[in-house]
This record gives C-alpha cells, structure tokens and sequence, in this order.
C-alpha cells in the first residue's frame, strides 16, 4: 500500500507543475492502455501459474465463483442505490 | 475494452498454464513494477486535471458512502451465497469480506485454522478482480461512473485503479483510490472481527 500511495503521489506532484509538454502528457494517455494491456495479459499469467489457484478450482472455484459474483453483484446495487439517492447532482454531468 | 480485457486475461491463463512455474512467477512479479509504473502515470492524469480536487473537496465526507456500499453490499452477497449453498452463515460474511483482496485474507483465514475457508476466500477474491476487469467498462457505460469502482472493491485503489481510469474521468479515478484505500483498511478488522 505505502509503494502504491507514493507511486501515484510522485505522478500527481509532476502532473502537477506542468513540466510535462501537451504531446508527452498524449503520449501518457496511450502509454496507460498498453501498460494496462500488458498488466492484465501478466496477471493473468500469475493467475494460470499459481499452482494454488489451479490446484483448488476442481474442489472450491465453483463455490467460490458463486462467493465472487454474488458479492460483486451485491456492491454494484447498494453503491448504484447510493448514487441515485447521494450523487443525483455530481452524476448529471457524467453519463 | 471488456472483451479486449477479457482476452488478454484469458490469454494469459492460458500461457499462465503452459509456462513453468519459475517463469511465471517471474513475470508476475514484473507485474507488481509494470502496476507502481501505470499508477505513477496515472497519478500525473490526475495532478494534470487540477479542478479535480476542488470537485472532490466539495463532495467531501460523502465521498466514504462509496466504499460503505461496497463494504454492506459485498457482505449482503456474501450472506445470500452462504444461504443458497447452506454454509455457516458467518463463512459467507468472511469469503466476502475479502472485498476483491486475495493474498490477505487468505492467509489471515487459513493462520486461524481454517484452511479450507482460507483458499475459498482466496479464489472468490481472485474470481472477484477478474470480474471486475471485464464488468467496470460495462458498468461505466449502462450504470453510472461511481458504480463502476463498486466491483473491484479494495482493488480499486490499485490493480483496478487504472481500468476505472480508462473507462470513467479523472474525478471517479480519485473516489475510485479513496474507496480502494477505505477498503483496503476495513478488510483485516473486518476479518479479524468476523474469525472471533
């Protein structure tokens, strides 16, 4: 979590001085979504490497996966509910 | 994006299985360097975007009803499976709780002594963030911006941070990392609380 905090602190204070000229900050931007690509392409090797993880998916993933998706679609309705009661006036502007 | 997600998630499964173990991990742990490199340039999108803070500023304290609907809903869901598959109650409340954080909770479960229900919640959890890149675009489109950090839960002030970025704008990004770190911080006490 601390290298997490000062990673995007660091971004954040060259973000803002406004060092970085306008073509850099675009190339920023594309640089994210390849970054991102390659990350989750990663993530999903450590995930099909993790003898762990496929050891225990033929006893417990299907049991798992209903944990998984039940507590997501829980989330997703209470911070939904949340936001039409809450944040009517700070989502108009959005979608 | 979620199908572009989902296949080079799949994809890397699939490599993932094939690959020996000493590789794999290697490249997962490059993953940890290649997360602190997007994160810092995510945090320079933010720093870039100055009004950012003072909408954030002005939402204030209201901001934390975000991770508190993750935090009761999540648990809610836990609940509901506990019932649907006849489990102790409280076993759903923990797989739950691990709000999309797998390594943790895992390991504080199983140090208790419970390393069946240990692995559980670290599959559910692991499940959770591979949800989570697939749904945050879909949620962001036909829901609101705000619902789309719901998913990942404590994940969104990291490995999911920059998929809501991509998907959403500089403010969410912001409520997305308070939400994340909010979780982030519940998740031990909350299990600690629930093991007894």
């Amino acid at each position: 979590m601390t290298m997490i905090i000062v990673a995007i602190g660091l971004g954040f204070v060259v973000g803002l001085s406004d060092i970085l000229g306008e073509r850099i900050l675009k190339l920023n931007g594309k640089f994210q979504n390849v970054c991102l690509m390659l990350l989750i392409l990663f993530m999903g090797i450590g995930i099909g490497g993790n003898p762990e993880v496929t050891g225990a998916l033929g006893t417990l993933g299907g049991k798992a996966l209903l944990y998984a998706i039940l507590s997501v679609l829980g989330a997703v309705s209470c911070v939904y509910a949340i936001t039409k009661v809450f944040f009517k006036k700070e989502l108009s502007s959005k979608n | 994006m979620s199908l572009t997600i989902l296949g080079f998630l799949s994809l890397g499964v699939v490599v993932g299985l094939f690959l020996p173990s000493a590789v794999a991990e290697v490249l997962s742990s490059a993953s940890t360097w290649m997360l602190l490199i997007l994160i810092f340039s995510v945090g320079i999108d933010l720093g870039v975007n100055k009004e950012v803070f003072a909408q954030i500023r002005r939402l204030g304290l209201k901001i934390l009803l975000v991770p508190f609907g993750v935090v009761a809903g999540s648990i809610f869901g836990g609940l509901v499976g506990a019932l649907i598959l006849q489990d102790p109650i409280l076993d759903g409340a923990v797989i739950a709780s691990g709000l999309g954080w797998y390594s943790l909770p895992g390991i504080m479960i199983t140090d208790a002594g419970r390393p069946i229900l240990g692995t559980t919640t670290f599959l559910a959890n692991c499940f959770r963030e591979v949800i989570s890149f697939v749904t945050i675009p879909l949620i962001a489109v036909h829901l609101n911006h705000y619902t789309a950090i719901a998913p990942p839960g404590a994940a969104a002030m990291d490995t999911s941070l920059p998929v809501v970025r991509a998907n959403t704008d500089a403010e969410t990004a912001v409520v997305s990392f308070v939400s994340g770190a909010t979780c982030t911080i519940v998740v031990p006490i909350l299990i600690g609380a629930l093991l007894g």
